[in-house]
C-alpha cells in the first residue's frame, strides 16, 4: 500500500517528471568549525598528493578540455551503453542569489526551460523527449545544472539546443508569470501543504549557518517569488550563463572525438566574459550548540535532526568524515540503528548524509552532516541526543577497531559506485561535472576509493573528537501541531 | 512582473548564439534484447539472471506473488509486520549480526511489501553476489521471527501510519481505492490501530507459512557478475527451500461511478486531485494502446494534460497521469495537486483534455514523438539494473508472454487507435473523481462539474 515514507528530501529542481529530478539525499552545508580553517569557499587548500589506487578501483575514462572561451569539457566514453548523457552545470547555487530575491537561482532554472533563440517555450523538452530522451535541471547550493540522457543518436542535437540556451535567453513576461506559478506550487507541494515539509534540509541550513548565503531559505519567500522581474532574469543570465562560468560533460556510448568536435562546433562561438565574482560564503567557527523547536501543524510525530560542519572537502579529515558518517549513522548495521532502533525502538530509521541534496564530493561551500529520525511523544529528544552522545564518545574516546573501519570503508566504496551509477549514468557526469567546476580537476573521480581507502583509525578519532563536538552541533526539534492524531 | 508589457520578448542574447543548423538524429529502430539466463528449479522457484554493466555491484530481488493481497479484511497491513519480522534475522544472525554481515559485502538488505508483491532483496559489491544471494535465502527459509520484538515493530508501523494519514496524496490515494474496489484487498489501504496493535506472532506465523514460499517466488540478478557462478549460488542456496502451489491474483471487480468525492482537509493551500477509471490489465490486447494513449494525454512531461495545467496556466508543479497497475487491477488516474484557488479550473481544463482526444485524433506526428519518447525512456531503463529487473518483474506479474517487446508494440499504435482508446477507457461518464482539499474554498468551486459526495478519510 505504497506507506513508505515520502519524507526524503526533495531536490529543488525543474521537475520535468522524469528521472532527474528526485533527489536522493539529505542535508545542507556548512562550513568550517571550531578553529583556525581555512575557509571551505573557492579554492580549497592544497590537496595532498592522492594515496594510490586500491585494487580493483573502479578507472572511469576522463577526457578533459578547454576551449578558447573557458567553457570546460569532459568527456568520458563508455562502450557498453547505447545512451549519451550531455550535463551542462553552471557555477551557480543558491546560495548566492540576491538578498531581496530568495529562491530567485531555483526560480531562473525554471526559466531556462522557457525559450532560447532558436527553441521556443516547450520546444527544448520537446526536442529531447521526442528524441526518446529524459531531462531535468536542479538547483543546489553551490551549482545548477540541466541534463539530458538520450539514444546516442540524438547526442549533436542536444549539444546544439544547449548551446543555444546558454548563447541566448529568450522569455517574455507571461513565461515568468507561468513559472512563479509552478514554482510557488512547488514550495507549496513540497513545503507548505505537507507535514514536515522543509524538514531537516530547508530547515537545518537557515539554523545551523550564520552567513546569509548559507543560512536563508532556499527555496523563496512566496512573496520574493512573485517579485521576481524579467530584468532580474536578464541580469542574471547575463552574469553567470556563459562559457566562462560553465562545464559540459558527455559520457556514455559516445566516440570522444567526434563529440569533441560538435561540443566546438556548437559551443566554440559563444563570446564569454570572465567568471562571476562570488560572494565570501565562509562560515566562522560554530562555538556553542545551537538549538531550535518548530512547530509543525501538520505533523503527527515528532521528530528530530541534528548537524555537524564538516571539514573541507580535499582534505584526510573529509573523507574520514565519511568514514565517520557510515559508523555511526548510515545502514542498518551503523551505531546509531543498533542503539536506536533495535536496542530502544525510538525509531524505525536513522537516516543521514553530508550534503542531503547531492553526496559528500558534488559540492564546493561550508556543509553540514545531518542525521534525523521521526519518533513518538513518549521519546524525548534529550533522552535521545544522550544516546547519541554515548555511541559519539566511543568513537572520541578510542580508535575504531579494525573490523569497523574495513566495513565502513566497503559500504563507503558500495555506495560510491551508486552514486556513479545513479539516475541511468548521469551519476557519473554530475561528480566529474563537479570537480571539473570546483576544483578544475575531473580525474579525481579516480582518486575517491583511494581517499577512502586510506582512512586510519587515528584519524578517524581524531576527525570525531574535533568535529563531533556539541560545540560544533545544531539540533532541530520538530513539535507536533495540536491537531494531530 | 506587474510593470512590464505582457508581450514584451526578452533576448538576452549575450552575443551572436550558435548560428549552426539544427542537427539530424539517428535513432535505432529495434531495441538490442539484453542478455539473460533463466531458469526453474524443481520446487517452483524462477531465476532470471541478467549480466550487464562495469560498475562491480549486483541487485538482488527476490519478488514472492503475495502481499497486501493475501490479507483478510481484518489483517490490513499484516503483510507489513511480516515484512519487519523477516528483517530481524536468521536462526544463524540476530538482526544487528545480518546486517553488519550485508554491509561488509558492501550491501543491505531490504524488505519490500506491496499490494501485490513482498520482496527481499537489496544490492552487493559483484565479487559478493554469490554471498548476497545465499542471505537472501536464509531470510525466508529460516527467518528468527522474535516475538520479543513484536511491541518494537507494532509501534513503528503505527507510527508510520500516522504519518501516512496526514500526507495529502496519501488521504486521496486511500479514498480512490476504497471507492474503485469496495470490500475488496485493494481496495484496503490503511489497517485501523486496533487491528494492528492486536497482531500475534501466530497471525505472522501463518500468514508465511502460507504464502511465501518458492512456488510463488521468483529471483532476479542484474549487474555485473559470472552468469554462471550466480546461478550455482541460487541451485544451492535455494534449492532445499519449500514448494508450493503458484497463485495468481484473482481478477478485481472494480466500480465506478461519476461523482467528485470530497475529503476535508481544512486550511490546504492545495487542492490534492484523483481523476481515475478502472482498464483493463496487461496481458489484454489493448493494455499497450492505451498506456500510449495515457502518455500522450498526461503520463510525460510534453503531454497535453502537463502542457496546459502547468506549462500554460501554472495551477501545479507535478502533475501526471499513469496507468496503475496491480496483479489482476489496474486503473488510469490524473494526480496533480493544485492552488486551492484553481480546483475546480484545473478539474474542468484535465476533462477538456479528454473530451478532446475521445472526440479527435491526434496527428502523426504528436503520436510519432510519444512513441520516440516510450522507445527512448525504455533504452534508458535498460541501462540500469534496476531497469532491467523491474521489466523482467512487470512481465512476470502479470503472464505477459516472456518475448513480450513493449517498443514493438508500441510502434503498432496508430492515431486513431488512440482516440478509440480514449473513447472506450476514458469516459468521464463513469469517471471517479476525488479532491483532498479546504471545503470552505473548494467547494463552490466543484457546483456544475459534477455530483459532489461529502466523504470522510479512510479510517
Amino acid at each position: 500500500m505504497s506507506h513508505t515514507r515520502s519524507l526524503i528530501a526533495v531536490l529543488v529542481a525543474a521537475g520535468l517528471g522524469c528521472g532527474g529530478g528526485q533527489a536522493a539525499a539529505p542535508p545542507p552545508e556548512a562550513p568550517p568549525p571550531p578553529t583556525a580553517e581555512p575557509p571551505a569557499a573557492a579554492a580549497p587548500a592544497p590537496a595532498p598528493a592522492p594515496p594510490p589506487a586500491p585494487p580493483g578501483a573502479l578507472q572511469i575514462p576522463v577526457e578533459y578540455h578547454k576551449l578558447d572561451n573557458g567553457l570546460r569539457v569532459v568527456l568520458s566514453p563508455r562502450a557498453d551503453m547505447p545512451t549519451a548523457v550531455v550535463a551542462v552545470y553552471y557555477h551557480i547555487g543558491f546560495r548566492i542569489e540576491p538578498k531581496d530575491r530568495t529562491g530567485f537561482a531555483h526560480l531562473f532554472e525554471h526559466m531556462m526551460f522557457q525559450g532560447s533563440k532558436n527553441l521556443g517555450k516547450m520546444e527544448f523538452i520537446k526536442l529531447i523527449q521526442s528524441n526518446g530522451g529524459l531531462m531535468n535541471g536542479s538547483t543546489r547550493f553551490d551549482f545548477t545544472n540541466y541534463f539530458q540522457v538520450v539514444p546516442a543518436g540524438a547526442l549533436e542535437l542536444v549539444l546544439w539546443a544547449e548551446a543555444d540556451r546558454m548563447g541566448s535567453l529568450a522569455v517574455n513576461a507571461d513565461n515568468l508569470k507561468n513559472q512563479q506559478g509552478v514554482v510557488s506550487n512547488e514550495v507549496r507541494v513540497n513545503v507548505l501543504n505537507r507535514p514536515y515539509g522543509g524538514f531537516p534540509w530547508l530547515d537545518m541550513p537557515q539554523l545551523a549557518n550564520s552567513n546569509w548565503f548559507n543560512a536563508h531559505n532556499f527555496y523563496g519567500d512566496l512573496k520574493d517569488l512573485e517579485a521576481a522581474t524579467l530584468e532580474d532574469v536578464k541580469t542574471f543570465f547575463e552574469t553567470y550563463y556563459q562559457p566562462s562560468n560553465a562545464v559540459v560533460v558527455v559520457t556514455g556510448g559516445i566516440d570522444s572525438r567526434q563529440t569533441l568536435e560538435w561540443v566546438k562546433k556548437h559551443f566554440g562561438p559563444l563570446p564569454s566574459k570572465p567568471r562571476p565574482t562570488l560572494p565570501d560564503v565562509s562560515e566562522p567557527p560554530q562555538t556553542a550548540e545551537k538549538r531550535h523547536t518548530k512547530n509543525d501543524p501538520l505533523a503527527p510525530r515528532p521528530a528530530l535532526a541534528f548537524s555537524y560542519h564538516v571539514p573541507p572537502r580535499r582534505t584526510p579529515e573529509h573523507a574520514a568524515m565519511t568514514v565517520l558518517m557510515e559508523i555511526l549513522a548510515d545502514g542498518k548495521d551503523s551505531a546509531l540503528h543498533r542503539a536506536l532502533v533495535l536496542e530502544k525502538g525510538i525509531t524505525d530509521e536513522v537516516a543521514t548524509a553530508i550534503n542531503e541534496l547531492g553526496n559528500p564530493w558534488n559540492y564546493e561551500g561550508p556543509m553540514l552532516m545531518t542525521t534525523w529520525l521521526f519518533h513518538d511523544p513518549s521519546s524525548k529528544p534529550d533522552d535521545i541526543l544522550a544516546i547519541v552522545d554515548a555511541e559519539i564518545a566511543r568513537l572520541v574516546e578510542q580508535p575504531v577497531d579494525a573490523a569497523t573501519l574495513e566495513r565502513a570503508r566497503t559500504k563507503l566504496r558500495s555506495g560510491f559506485y551508486d552514486t556513479v551509477e545513479a539516475l541511468n549514468g548521469f551519476g557519473r557526469a554530475d561528480l566529474l561535472a563537479a570537480l571539473a567546476l570546483f576544483d578544475d580537476d575531473p580525474s579525481r573521480i579516480n582518486h575517491i576509493e583511494a581517499e577512502i581507502a586510506a582512512v586510519t583509525p587515528e584519524l578517524v578519532q581524531a576527525t570525531a573528537k574535533k568535529w563531533l563536538a556539541r560545540t560544533n552541533r545544531s539540533v532541530l526539534v520538530v513539535e507536533p501541531g495540536k491537531g494531530a492524531p | 512582473m506587474k510593470k512590464m508589457i505582457a508581450a514584451m520578448v526578452l533576448a538576452a542574447v549575450a552575443g551572436a548564439a550558435s548560428a549552426s543548423e539544427r542537427p539530424s538524429v539517428t535513432l535505432p529502430d529495434s531495441v538490442p534484447r539484453p542478455e539473460m539466463r533463466t531458469f526453474t528449479l524443481d520446487n517452483g522457484l524462477e531465476v532470471t539472471i541478467l549480466p550487464f554493466g562495469d560498475v562491480p555491484k549486483v541487485s538482488v530481488f527476490l519478488a514472492i506473488d503475495t502481499g497486501n493481497l493475501d490479507e483478510k479484511p481484518s489483517e490490513v497491513w499484516l503483510a507489513d509486520l511480516a515484512g519487519k519480522l523477516l528483517e530481524q534475522g536468521t536462526t544463524e544472525l540476530d538482526a544487528a549480526a545480518l546486517a553488519r554481515t550485508a554491509a561488509e559485502w558492501g550491501g543491505e538488505i531490504n524488505i519490500g511489501v506491496g499490494a501485490d508483491t513482498l520482496s527481499v532483496g537489496g544490492t552487493a559489491l559483484s565479487d559478493r553476489a554469490g554471498d548476497f544471494v545465499g542471505l537472501v535465502a536464509k531470510i525466508v527459509e529460516t527467518p528468527r521471527l522474535p516475538e520479543s520484538e513484536l511491541p518494537r515493530l507494532k509501534a513503528d508501523l503505527l507510527r508510520q501510519l500516522a504519518v501516512a494519514r496526514s500526507e495529502p496524496q496519501q488521504i486521496a490515494t486511500a479514498k480512490l481505492r476504497s471507492l474503485l474496489y469496495p470490500g475488496q484487498t485493494y481496495g484496503r489501504y490503511f489497517p485501523t490501530e486496533a487491528m494492528l496493535k492486536g497482531y500475534t506472532i501466530e497471525q505472522v506465523k501463518a500468514y508465511l507459512a502460507t504464502y511465501v514460499h518458492a512456488g510463488r517466488a521468483h529471483l532476479y540478478v542484474a549487474g555485473k557478475l559470472d552468469a554462471t557462478a550466480v546461478e550455482q549460488a541460487a541451485r544451492e542456496a535455494f534449492g532445499d527451500w519449500r514448494g508450493g502451489k503458484p497463485v495468481r491474483a484473482r481478477a478485481a471487480r472494480p466500480r465506478t461511478a461519476r461523482a467528485i468525492h470530497f475529503v476535508e482537509r481544512t486550511g490546504a493551500v492545495q487542492s490534492t486531485l484523483r481523476l481515475a477509471l478502472p482498464v483493463v490489465t496487461p496481458d489484454h490486447p489493448d493494455y499497450v494502446p492505451l498506456q500510449v494513449t495515457n502518455h500522450l494525454l498526461g503520463g510525460y512531461f510534453s503531454s497535453r494534460v502537463t502542457s496546459n495545467i502547468r506549462e500554460q496556466k501554472g495551477y501545479t508543479y507535478s502533475p501526471n497521469s499513469q496507468l496503475a497497475a496491480r496483479q489482476g487491477a489496474v486503473y488510469w488516474v490524473q494526480n496533480a495537486d493544485v492552488t486551492t484557488n484553481v480546483t475546480g479550473e484545473a478539474i474542468k481544463e484535465i476533462e477538456k483534455e479528454i473530451a478532446r482526444l475521445r472526440a479527435e485524433a491526434p496527428s502523426a506526428k504528436e503520436l510519432d514523438d510519444v512513441k520516440a519518447n516510450i522507445v527512448g525512456t525504455f533504452l534508458i531503463g535498460q541501462s540500469t539494473r534496476q531497469g532491467r529487473i523491474a521489466y523482467r518483474r512487470m512481465i512476470d506479474l502479470h503472464g505477459l508472454p516472456k518475448d513480450f517487446d513493449l517498443v514493438a508494440e508500441a510502434q503498432k499504435v496508430t492515431p486513431e487507435m488512440v482516440k478509440a482508446m480514449a473513447g472506450k477507457y476514458l469516459d468521464p461518464r463513469r469517471m471517479t473523481m476525488v479532491v483532498v482539499g479546504d471545503g470552505k474554498q473548494v467547494q463552490s468551486q466543484l457546483k456544475g462539474i459534477a455530483r459532489v459526495i461529502q466523504s470522510k478519510p479512510v479510517p
